[in-house]
């Protein structure tokens, strides 16, 4: 046994638990995905079954639907990245200007709670909220206007998924800008306060200049996983058949056609494309970020 | 918390101009905050209100302000009932045992890979990081669980998410950043890595161990897709897919109730009892949760 062996096995000992659970319910998996470039036989197992070469893709790319999910993701993401990103800035700066300690901190035990709420239980409030006799529609019938079938309007699905990405989330996303803003150094705001700069100018000429490094770093992580949102968890305890045209999406596409409809190969390849196109996003967003701050992510 | 704390004093410490418009912005600002924490509280107030209704208030009007009669019939039959009540111990057996492991496990991984001169230790480091970045995705991941026999098994809850390559790196950053003097004295006196892991470095690591357990339980205790793919057997089923079986399958459990609970108990009296008693556990934790989170998520933040 060599020195370093002696010196170091236990090292490797300690490590092997994390790289055995790593390899195989991580690499093990990258190899089943050779089952989109194969029909899958569940009889013949993914060696055995027959290659196709690039038909699932043909299929996938051939089909209306996978076309209607992708554009779907897109927007969605677009739609979550455009109201979810600027306003836990804009609330941090609220708070910031917040002069009352207690105020503040009881305001921000309020707004991080939902955070922690699952979206199973958040569908659950909103079944209730909205459903055909819930608050929201005998709001609106006392008002004299007509009932609304959120849940299974296409107009509505996506503000609904918007709003309540909102409501669950804004707060939480506080704390990355209000950490940051707490580092700007004091001396800054005096200064513009003897050059005469009033709250509103120190906000915009000091706090959100002093944050805009935070905040580049933090758009350009979003943008590069657009595609991988993690809008899963909400849309598919939300969606039913009807709201499927607005808010069906790639993540929920697949769960349905490989685990419902046991298409495996068909789901493997829309996950593959998936994959790839994500892999690509955050590579890029990941170099854009090194360039930008000067040094990697990790 | 201390960020806020100095936040706060940053604030104070700037000038305070006694103009009108300042004031002006400063009761806008107020009340905006205040409405904005009245929309995020009201929605679980109004479940709570519904929750605590009898048959007749809640079939009367479906908005009160405040509950003008209370019973805890729901309740009643929300703890009474063997499949909620059951979910609810499994998913206590199931969090602990996943915490636990992780902590374990990346604990140890963590503070192997703080050793700078051990051989491949960048190469391992990579092997990890790596799969941040790809996946092999939900199908191929199903065909394996299946194929090591998991199915139906509560251990597919721990085993295949043992580690988290993020809260790896949470960990390993909190390791390096320990005084290394303890861990080389403790090598002067002879001991191995696995003893000073086991003597030093675990219980030197509280803090770390607090959010990153606190990640780990949250993340199961709200866990319904794993045992939604992989646990057919409605009797293994955690709290997470129970609630889910009743909130959003609309599951019509209350067929298998009592003719006399029906009666008494609107079905979706009973559907704001499980919600509410699917929030009140965390609602329990919520102040270590909130301390430990905004370190953790800090800790994230630094390294990005």
């Amino acid at each position: 046994m060599s020195v370093a062996m002696r010196k170091y096995g236990m090292l490797y000992v300690m490590l092997l638990p994390a790289i055995v659970t790593i390899f195989v319910f991580s690499y093990v998996p990258m190899y089943g995905i050779v089952i989109a470039f194969k029909e899958f036989w569940i009889t013949k197992g993914i060696m055995g079954s027959p290659w196709v070469g690039l038909a699932n893709f043909e299929t996938v790319f051939g089909l209306k639907k996978f076309w209607q999910v992708m554009r779907n993701t897109v927007e969605i993401s677009m739609l979550r990245l455009l109201f979810g990103f600027p306003a836990p800035i804009i609330l941090a700066l609220l708070l910031n200007e917040v002069r009352q300690a207690l105020f503040k901190r009881t305001i921000q035990t309020i707004v991080y709670l939902p955070h922690f709420i699952s979206w199973v239980t958040i569908s659950g409030i909103l079944f209730v909220l909205l459903s055909n006799d819930g608050l929201v529609n005998n709001l609106l019938h006392a008002l004299g206007s007509a009932k609304i079938q959120f849940l299974s309007n296409n107009e509505m699905f996506r503000p609904l998924l918007i709003l309540s990405a909102l409501w669950k989330e804004v707060g939480w996303g506080t704390i990355i800008f209000l950490a940051a803003i707490a580092g700007v150094s004091p001396e800054l705001y005096e200064a513009a306060r003897v050059d005469g700069a009033n709250r509103f100018k120190q906000m915009l000429h000091i706090t959100l200049p002093s944050i805009a490094p935070v905040t580049t770093m933090l758009l350009i992580l979003s943008v590069g996983s657009l595609m991988s949102g993690g809008g899963f968890d909400q849309v598919f305890n939300l969606y039913n058949p009807m709201v499927y045209e607005s808010g069906d999406i790639i993540d929920t596409y697949i769960f349905r056609i490989g685990l419902t409809e046991g298409r495996y190969s068909m789901a493997t390849t829309v996950g593959l494309f998936l994959n790839l196109i994500n892999l690509i996003m955050l590579v890029t967003a990941n170099k854009i970020a090194q360039k930008t701050s000067g040094n990697n992510i990790y | 918390m201390n960020n806020f704390v100095r936040a706060g004093r940053a604030a104070k410490a700037r000038v305070r101009p006694a103009n009108v418009g300042a004031s002006a912005f400063d009761a806008a600002n107020a009340i905006f905050l205040i409405v904005l924490a009245i929309v995020t509280m009201y929605p679980l107030w109004y479940v709570m209100v519904g929750s605590l209704l009898p048959y007749d208030e809640a079939i009367r009007s479906s908005f009160n302000l405040y509950p003008k009669k209370v019973t805890l019939d729901a309740y009643r039959f929300v703890f009474g009932s063997k499949f909620i009540m059951n979910g609810f111990l499994l998913s206590i057996v199931v969090t602990i045992g996943a915490v636990v492991y992780q902590l374990l496990i990346t604990s140890a991984a963590a503070y192997s890979l703080t050793k700078r001169d051990l051989p491949l230790r960048n190469a391992i480091f990579l092997f990890f990081i790596l799969t941040m970045f790809a996946s092999g995705g939900l199908i191929p991941t199903y065909l394996l669980i299946k194929s090591l026999n998991l199915m139906n098994n509560l251990l597919v809850m721990i085993i295949p998410s043992g580690i988290s390559v993020f809260n790896l790196i949470v960990m390993k950053t909190f390791i390096q950043s320990l005084p290394k003097e303890l861990e080389e004295s403790a090598l002067i006196d002879g001991a191995g890595y696995a003893k000073i892991w086991l003597r030093v470095i675990l219980p030197l690591s509280g803090p770390v161990l607090a959010t990153v357990g606190l990640f780990v339980a949250v993340g199961q205790w709200n866990n319904w897709m794993t045992p939604m793919i992989y646990l057919q057997d409605k009797s293994l089923w955690p709290l997470a897919m129970v609630l889910r079986d009743i909130l959003v399958e609309d599951n019509k459990f209350l067929l298998n109730a009592t003719v006399q609970v029906q009666r008494m108990t609107l079905d979706k009296t009973i559907k704001n009892a499980v919600i509410i008693v699917s929030i009140v556990p965390i609602m329990l934790v919520y102040p270590f949760i909130q301390k430990h989170f905004a370190k953790g998520v800090m800790i994230g933040a630094i390294k990005s």
